[in-house]
């Protein structure tokens, strides 16, 4: 049923930039830039975490959305380890202080080595990072699910690692 | 003794297991305090940002980053980051009735300025309105920002938000670091607070601060504040008089429409405020001294209150004892109680030399302490108006003992 109604979507959108109509709405303009790739397609649906076919801790879409980048396979991959580290915050046992401090050190390398890869005199990894948050937390279910576990973490103290922090 | 003049009482301890050894620590640690609707995520982007601008050494030491991670609420039930998602909902509808867009929240990330607003961008492309629309969206959300500094100047975080950064400055402060503390935003509330808990055991020989974009009504070091951050300059214009001045200008960008961003704006490299903030951070940083030398002790005041009106002893005034001995002598250590973490009390970390075990305490046996005849004689005491009162030592203060590397 939701094959269905995501193909009609498409085709509806399709058939309403063919029609030449202009865009007069932001529903209108999201469907348009969605169709036209212009916006990742991403996926919305209920689950915290989305559809991860290929079991790599990473969604589908953002999957997609990461290989489509113009980075080198290191850079991706460093990429790649910030989707994967962010969606544990989402699955995390927000009552389980060790869990909550092993997924913890988890971002924090993942931030690290997206820095490290990234070393253009840019702020391109910090673009990143921001990319995939907005991305990863993208719902509401998603976003009260990630509060949880930011509020857990409150208080802290993290050192930022040294040496290479990538996987 | 009636509840006006009791109000509570914690002696507490902090004595580190290395007590007999002398430290001599020739290294950094930058403490960095993020803004309090930003996520543990971000936060390690931040510190690292910072890291990527000052490096891993500094006049030829080396320099740690630490992320003193807080994210509490503006609300009841509610974080500062769920206020802000329900303004983006409220007003995305507004726009969109079809609720599209306020079901899709990387609009909402990118509307609060922790995102690059590419997506907004494209939708401009097909919409010829979007930009009236989507600035209604903005200014929602920085005039919510604005209110949630607002409810935090009039309602400051308690103690127990400040707890775990303050047990980590002590173990930094043992350790004889140099500590560079730098706060952004909201952050800077909570940088204070580290500033002026660490200070009395440290001197500013050892503890220097740095404030971007400070939403703070006071300073503990040097800012940086951009004409176009419209967030800290609404404070002002709602009559928020305690707002540092400007003393950056810098375009505007569409990167960070609110102007406000650590990374988008104030560590933009392609603008002044990287530059500015780079200074300013290794300005503190070059004041700080090494510290060498043999172990004191020192009980701090750190918290004060009144006897029918009358202030006594004044906050980071202190009396040093030579060795831990003589601390333990002095305060009587036997009738120490173990207490949660999460108490409401102050509570200090303590070396228990009986046992042997150290750990957090809040001390019951006031009338020991009371009567410890070392503290009642050598206490240095002062009234905050300059005036001086009677030196004896009543219940109604706060102290710290703490190890002190000099």
């Amino acid at each position: 049923m939701k094959k269905i109604l995501t193909v009609l979507l498409i085709s509806f959108s399709v058939a309403f930039l063919l029609s030449g109509c202009r865009v007069t709405t932001i529903e209108q303009a999201i469907m348009a830039a969605e169709s036209n790739g212009s916006i990742p397609r991403l996926n919305h649906d209920n689950t915290i975490t989305g559809p991860d076919k290929d079991n790599n801790g990473i969604r589908d879409d953002i999957d997609a959305y990461i290989a489509t980048l113009p980075y080198t396979e290191v850079q991706k991959k460093a990429i790649q380890q910030n989707a994967r580290a962010l969606n544990t915050t989402l699955t995390v046992d927000k009552t389980d202080k060790t869990a909550l401090t092993d997924v913890s050190t988890k971002l924090v390398r993942a931030v690290v080595c997206i820095h490290d890869k990234f070393q253009d005199g840019t702020t391109t990894a910090s673009k990143l990072i921001s990319e995939n948050e907005k991305m990863t937390i993208n719902t509401k279910n998603r976003f009260i699910e990630y509060e949880k576990y930011n509020s857990a973490r409150s208080g802290s103290v993290t050192r930022l690692p040294d040496g290479d922090t990538c996987e | 003794m009636s509840k006006k003049f009791f109000i509570r009482i914690v002696f507490g301890l902090l004595l580190t297991l290395s007590a007999n050894a002398a430290t001599c620590s020739k290294s950094y640690t930058l403490g960095f305090f993020n803004g309090v609707w930003n996520t543990e995520y971000e936060s390690f982007d931040g510190t690292q940002a910072v890291r990527g601008l000052i490096g891993n050494t500094y006049n030829n030491e080396p320099v740690k980053y630490e992320s003193f991670y807080n994210h509490t609420g503006s609300s009841v039930g509610a974080t500062s980051l769920q206020d802000l998602a329900e303004t983006f909902i409220q007003r995305a509808n507004e726009i969109d009735k079809s609720g599209q867009m306020g079901k899709r929240f990387e609009y909402f990330w990118e509307f609060l300025g922790s995102s690059e607003p590419t997506f907004l961008d494209k939708l401009a492309g097909f919409l010829p309105n979007a930009a009236s629309l989507f600035d209604s969206v903005y200014t929602a959300i920085t005039t919510k920002l604005t209110s949630i500094i607002s409810f935090f100047l009039s309602n400051p975080p308690t103690e127990a938000d400040y707890t775990s950064h303050n047990a980590r400055l002590d173990a930094l402060a043992t350790d004889g670091e140099k500590l560079m503390l730098v706060g952004h935003s909201q952050g800077n509330l909570f940088m204070n607070h580290a500033y002026d808990h660490i200070l009395p055991v440290v001197t500013k020989d050892r503890v220097a601060a740095a404030h971007i974009a400070p939403a703070s009504p006071t300073l503990r070091g040097n800012w940086v504040l951009a004409d176009i951050d419209l967030v800290i300059n609404a404070l002002r214009i709602q009559g928020v008089t305690s707002v540092p001045n400007i003393n950056l200008t810098i375009p505007a960008s569409k990167v960070d429409v609110s102007g406000h961003t650590l990374s988008g704006t104030y560590l933009d490299p392609t603008r002044d405020g990287r530059g500015r903030v780079k200074t300013m951070i290794e300005t503190g940083m070059g004041k700080l001294k090494n510290s060498c030398g043999h172990l004191e002790y020192r009980i701090i005041i750190t918290d004060h209150d009144t006897i029918g009106g009358e202030v006594y002893h004044n906050i980071g005034s202190y009396l040093t004892i030579p060795s831990r001995d003589e601390v333990i002598t002095a305060l009587g250590y036997q009738d120490w109680t173990p207490v949660d973490w999460d108490a409401s009390y102050v509570l200090q970390y303590h070396y228990d030399a009986v046992t042997s075990k150290s750990g957090y305490y809040l001390i019951t046996n006031y009338d020991a302490l009371v009567s410890a005849s070392y503290l009642k004689e050598n206490l240095p005491h002062g009234p905050l108006d300059g005036n001086w009162y009677f030196t004896e030592i009543s219940k109604l203060y706060y102290y710290r003992v703490i190890r002190y590397v000099y």
